[in-house]
């Protein structure tokens, strides 16, 4: 994969200097000024507490910036090939629209082939080509483009990497009725449509049960290594972190306390605060 | 001795969709029995059950030796308190907590003066650690684990016998949830508190309770000693939910 190449940051896919986040109701700092550089292929572990301002640091990577808020930095390389995933599954996906047909949408805007046929149609386009006389080529057997059938193919070939369940594929349903799992591998697949260099995860596994948790966090690490792709993981779950991530960069009050390598951060960190987070994480006994 | 509460072969259902499926637990005074399981595996619907928000189809609930049936008396509504996972959507925010706090008091002892009241009031938002003018603050005005205290010195300020917690600390950040553990099992200690504690952390359950009894599918599928239960999981089930737990890779 070809990083992208800015100055002095040669194989760094993604970076920021000086980040700073400003609250637009009386300028307050939420974050202050955070420096990120992603290499290509790593994963960057973003641990705080509530309000530490980890997800507005994730967001402003790729530019996903809430209202009521304005940010500003030094230097940053730009990287058009980004893909998020979320913290709430079922709210990321669109209630009004079976989640293959999103999947298809994600894949062919992003391949350039999104059309007035296979995009969202209002109510007026469609009147205006039954006006045009087109209702009839709409309604039955349209032929469908080479890249439809290229992303009728991919579909197929994701779906049953990410098992997800082949039934979709004839009859779609809505997201309300897959599980909070299910969708969420459909939100990953709509990530990997998008053939990114890095991943953004927000919390991505805090709603999910224990044991969807843990195969969910094992897809992320395999697809990694599968695609290649850099993440950034943002979770206020330590251990969830080190399981998934190289590095560690703790926040506090938006700024970074501590980075470090995993295990060194973990083994021994440097920060009081790190050194509290660590000693809060609540364990289970080795069973024999 | 009696126990304090006993689920005997609960059968229970919404609609017609079955949810509870032969589920017998107990507690003793001065026990916290943690009940883990997945979504939808009918923890939270087995402690509706046992504060009587849902008629069980059949099986019983007997508390102090008493089975409860029909409507629930003032005393035993006194007796069985609970604690939300939601600690925003617990509390009336258009209630000062001293209002939340007096109200409840003064509905279960109606012979209490409004000092002796606020007495007990401040002595126990005291205990809780929260800071001292609130009794005269709205619920908006405090972060996430001060609610979760205030929300829990609501449910202890009647002095029940048997709190139900339903995951009272998810919703708070891990440093918080500690200090907020630790109070819980003094209080038990102190006030000879029987509590069921729901969880789907087996971190927090670990650290807190002296049994463990696991739900799946409505179904209890095993309840033991916490030691135990860590140690030597009986079913494939409690293995497989001790095997997702997140290691810390040190």
């Amino acid at each position: 994969m070809a990083a992208v190449s800015g100055g002095t940051m040669t194989d760094s896919v993604l970076a920021i200097k000086n980040l700073k986040i400003f609250s637009n109701e009386n300028d307050a700092v939420i974050v202050d000024g955070i420096d990120i550089d992603i290499k290509n292929g790593e994963s960057l572990g973003i641990v705080g507490e509530s309000g530490s301002g980890k997800t507005l640091t994730l967001r402003s990577l790729i530019g996903l910036i809430p209202e009521g808020v304005h940010i500003s930095f030094d230097d940053k390389t730009d990287n058009d090939k980004i893909a998020m995933i979320f913290q709430n599954p079922v709210k990321a996906l669109d209630p009004l629209y079976p989640v293959v047909k999103q999947l298809r949408e994600v894949y062919l805007a992003h391949h350039g082939a999104l059309d007035a046929h296979a995009g969202r149609k209002s109510i007026g386009d469609r009147f205006m080509r039954l006006l045009a006389g087109e209702g009839a080529k709409n309604a039955v057997g349209r032929k469908k483009s080479g890249k439809e059938a290229e992303c009728d193919k991919w579909i197929k070939s994701i779906m049953q990497r990410l098992s997800l369940p082949e039934g979709l594929l004839e009859e779609d349903r809505y997201p309300r009725s897959l599980s909070g799992g299910q969708c969420q591998r459909i939100g990953i697949a709509m990530a990997l449509a998008c053939e990114p260099e890095v991943l953004l995860c927000d919390e991505p596994t805090t709603a999910l049960d224990v044991t969807v948790q843990k195969q969910t966090v094992e897809l992320i690490k395999e697809l990694q290594s599968e695609y290649g792709f850099a993440i950034v993981f943002v979770t206020h779950n330590l251990a969830v972190a080190s399981e998934m991530c190289d590095r560690i960069m703790v926040l506090k009050n938006g700024r970074i306390v501590e980075e470090g390598k995993t295990s060194e951060l973990l083994k021994d960190p440097k920060d009081s605060y790190t050194k509290m987070l660590v000693d809060s994480v609540l364990t289970v006994p080795e069973r024999n | 001795m009696s126990k304090l509460l006993e689920l005997k072969n609960i059968y229970a259902s919404y609609a017609g969709a079955k949810v509870l499926e032969d589920v017998s637990i107990a507690i003793e005074n001065n026990e916290i029995l943690g009940l883990v399981g997945e979504s939808g595996s009918g923890k939270s619907t087995t402690a509706k059950v046992v504060t009587g928000l849902l008629k069980p189809d059949s099986g019983s609930v007997v508390f102090n030796g008493r089975e409860l049936k029909g409507k629930r008396d003032k005393d035993i509504c006194r007796r069985i308190q609970m604690v939300f996972q939601n600690p925003e959507g617990s509390l009336n925010p258009k209630h000062k907590i001293g209002e939340i706090l007096y109200d409840a008091m003064h509905f279960h002892f109606r012979d209490m003066s409004r000092d002796e009241i606020e007495s007990k009031c401040l002595s126990l938002i005291k205990r809780m650690e929260l800071p001292q003018d609130t009794l005269s603050r709205y619920p908006k005005s405090f972060s996430g684990g001060q609610k979760q205290r205030i929300a829990l010195a609501r449910a202890l300020c009647v002095e029940p016998e048997l709190l139900i917690a339903d995951e009272p600390t998810s919703s708070l950040d891990v440093s918080v949830q500690l200090n907020m553990l630790e109070l819980i099992k003094e209080l038990k200690e102190e006030r000879g508190l029987g509590i069921l504690f729901i969880s789907h952390d087996l971190g927090v359950i670990n650290y807190l309770c002296d049994n463990v009894a696991v739900m799946k599918k409505g179904r209890l599928v095993e309840m033991q000693s916490k030691e135990r239960f860590f140690r030597h999981p009986e079913t494939d089930y409690g293995k497989e939910l001790l095997d997702s737990v997140a290691e810390m890779k040190k």
